[in-house]
């Protein structure tokens, strides 16, 4: 098998069609641009939004203002993030919220018929069917080329101009090759890169999408954009076994944190979510776990909570119910959840790793731009900063356009063309694709090397089973053992597109690996002491600034750029 | 993890395939199956695309399963969840246009 090649011509490309990018495609066909939208599975269930949400984390609540939501980020990040993103962006989130509800999200109101705040940076929603409702949002616009199971695999750059990506079809044998005078990269992070806390059979039950394999990262990485922070991994507090949220039980119905000894504990390690993190390690440590979130219930509130978790993640309410079946549920009154931490992620939306990008979300590529969670430096996102940063690039992209000598010259609308001239990095890359159905048959599979990756970084790069904790010479091993996986992942064979879809996510992880290694190297402190402890560093260094990275000529290189506050960040900045 | 396809039930409508967020759903003989039901996230999006209830959640028992089956059948705007072990069984009712109260 090959892949039969298509072009298609746009003035605006996006890659991801999650939260950022549907958004950031509506606001582009609103004023009258034709983009063409890339999602690698269907629309109306993809990316972070496809189980539903029950609140939108970042909104700024009643008497607080932007630059408070810029303070509690900062801090929050202990110090690694962005002002002039987070400041951009907060001042938009409850624009967002509006959005979201004129076109049909239920958001709890109070008796005002205000937002009902849960806490200052909150509100409550049933966003069972959120992403349903924002594709039906893309639909409606005619200017919008939707391309559904299509996977982004290479950006096109010449001298760091973004001239396009290239893209494969998992339910067809086709390429497409799309020409664009701006692309906006909105994949999400990467999840898969540290073996999961749970086991085989359930690996995939995880916090983050698991089909959030860091496409675009690697794609950034690999097309010469600088990227940020990678080495801010995000472990997630949630409620073992099921990583569901645990914000419904502790802001929803008052739920306490406790220890096996029924203490609660978290208040000495401070409230950052990384402290929160490094308590319920450190009381495990101590011999003093499992810990607990418990509530007072009666029988009411025990089944609003479970309609509550059936509309973002039924899985927990599922596990209720077992305990129900199995009569563990004994006392009615006491609603209570064990508490996990997850293996980590790299990620943009609740902590800072992603593309390093210019206050308009920009980055270091000229017509390239990045949002939602593949955007660094601007943690605490969550869907409506997300919705946010689309708004922004969308203006920018907007007024990118407007200069005569970045549009296209021709073929405005998005078109089917029969000709092919093709350049040698088109070449190259649909080439790479292909070479994966004539490759000669290989001992391994995909998932093989996926988990020799997985363990890996598990052993040797603080996960799950090292407790988070990686040292210089540990780095060191994880390095040669990621080097060996490169030339197998090349080799492997694909017989279908969906075997080539399991391939390629595998190599994007390597990619996204292999730069994250080099940023945990390189900021020698720990700085976060929940997510990772850096055990040749374990203090904080004061003179560290940010930590950013681009893979020029075969090799990450590490840029140190200082926290010098801007008002603006420009590209070359 | 994992959701099941009831191929006693399951009409071959392709709409959970098209849900999927992992794409892990293929068709055998008409009928929908799940290649690898050891990649599910567990998002439940094919739970509720199911207009035949074939479509079914199961957890792991390293996350605590034990045997119950959960599916989702719509009326109108609502979700009815059912959750069932042999004699014993759960039904829930979620609005997704309207609030949760909790």
């Amino acid at each position: 098998m090959r892949f039969d090649v298509e072009t298609l011509k746009a003035q605006v490309a996006i890659v991801g069609g999650g939260a950022a990018g549907s958004a950031a495609a509506i606001r582009l066909a609103a004023r009258g641009f034709k983009v063409i939208l890339v999602e690698k599975a269907g629309l109306e269930r993809s990316g972070c939004l496809a189980p539903g949400v029950n609140a939108l984390n970042a909104y700024v609540g009643r008497g607080k203002t932007p630059q408070d939501y810029v303070d509690y980020a900062m801090a929050d990040a202990h110090g690694v993030a962005r002002p002039d993103l987070l400041l951009s962006m907060a001042q938009r989130l409850n624009d967002q919220a509006k959005w979201l509800q004129s076109i049909g999200l239920a958001i709890h109101l109070d008796a005002q018929g205000r937002f009902l705040e849960r806490s200052w940076r909150n509100i409550q929603v049933n966003g069972e069917n959120i992403k349903p409702k924002i594709a039906a949002q893309v639909r409606a616009q005619s200017n919008v080329t939707i391309l559904e199971r299509t996977v982004g695999s290479h950006f096109l750059v010449t001298d760091n101009q973004i001239q396009g990506l290239v893209a494969f079809q998992t339910r067809a044998p086709k390429i497409i090759l799309i020409r664009a005078a701006a692309v906006i990269c909105a994949t999400g992070g990467a999840a898969g890169l540290y073996r999961p806390h749970n086991p085989h059979g359930c690996q995939n039950r995880v916090w983050y999408p698991p089909f959030n394999a860091g496409g675009g990262l690697a794609m950034g990485i690999l097309a010469g954009a600088e990227m940020t922070t990678l080495e801010m991994r995000f472990v997630a507090l949630r409620v073992r076994d099921t990583f569901a949220p645990t914000g419904t039980l502790a802001l929803g119905v008052g739920a306490e944190q406790l220890n096996a000894q029924g203490a609660p504990y978290e208040a000495p390690y401070g409230r950052s979510t990384s402290q929160r993190v490094l308590a319920l390690r450190r009381q495990t440590q101590l011999g003093l776990g499992p810990c607990y979130l418990s509530a007072a219930a009666n029988r009411d509130s025990r089944e609003r909570v479970y309609r509550a978790y059936l509309n973002m993640c039924p899985a927990q309410t599922l596990k209720f119910l077992e305990e129900d079946a199995d009569g563990l549920t004994q006392d009615e009154r006491i609603l209570t959840v064990e508490i996990g931490a997850s293996e980590p992620y790299v990620q943009g939306g609740h902590t800072a790793g992603g593309y390093w990008v210019d206050t308009d979300r920009q980055s270091t590529v000229n017509g390239l731009w990045a949002i939602g969670d593949v955007a660094g430096g601007c943690p605490q996102k969550y869907v409506t900063g997300a919705l946010a940063e689309a708004e922004l690039a969308a203006e920018s992209v907007a007024t990118f356009l407007s200069q005569p000598t970045n549009n296209l010259s021709s073929g405005h609308h998005a078109s089917l063309s029969g000709e092919l001239n093709l350049d040698p990095d088109e070449k190259r890359a649909i080439e790479e694709l292909n070479k994966h159905f004539t490759n000669p048959p290989s001992p391994y599979q995909a998932q093989d090397l996926l988990q020799a990756l997985q363990k890996t970084l598990d052993l040797y790069a603080g996960g799950v089973s090292a407790d988070y904790r990686y040292s210089r010479a540990q780095l060191m091993e994880a390095e040669k053992r990621l080097e060996r996986l490169f030339p197998l992942a090349n080799a492997l064979k694909a017989d279908t597109s969906a075997d080539l879809l399991g391939i390629w996510e595998l190599k994007e992880r390597l990619v996204v690996a292999r730069s994250l290694l080099a940023h945990l190297a390189a900021r020698k402190e720990t700085r976060w002491p929940g997510f990772g402890e850096y055990l040749d560093h374990p203090e904080v260094d004061g003179s560290l600034g940010f930590i950013n990275s681009r893979f020029l000529a075969g090799r990450v290189q590490i840029i140190q750029r200082p926290f010098s506050p801007k008002e603006r960040y420009g590209r070359l900045d | 993890m994992g959701v099941w396809i009831d191929p006693q039930l399951c009409r071959g409508c392709g709409l959970c395939q098209d849900v999927c967020p992992g794409g892990l759903i293929d068709r055998a003989e008409g009928l929908a199956r799940i290649k690898n039901p050891e990649l599910c996230w567990g998002c439940a999006g094919c739970l509720k695309a199911c207009p035949h209830q074939a479509a079914t959640l199961f957890l792991d028992p390293a996350l605590g399963g034990a045997g119950v089956a959960l599916t989702a059948q719509r009326e109108g705007n609502l979700l009815i969840w059912r959750a069932r072990r042999g004699d014993w069984g759960a039904r829930l009712v979620t609005d997704p246009d309207r609030v949760t109260d909790y």
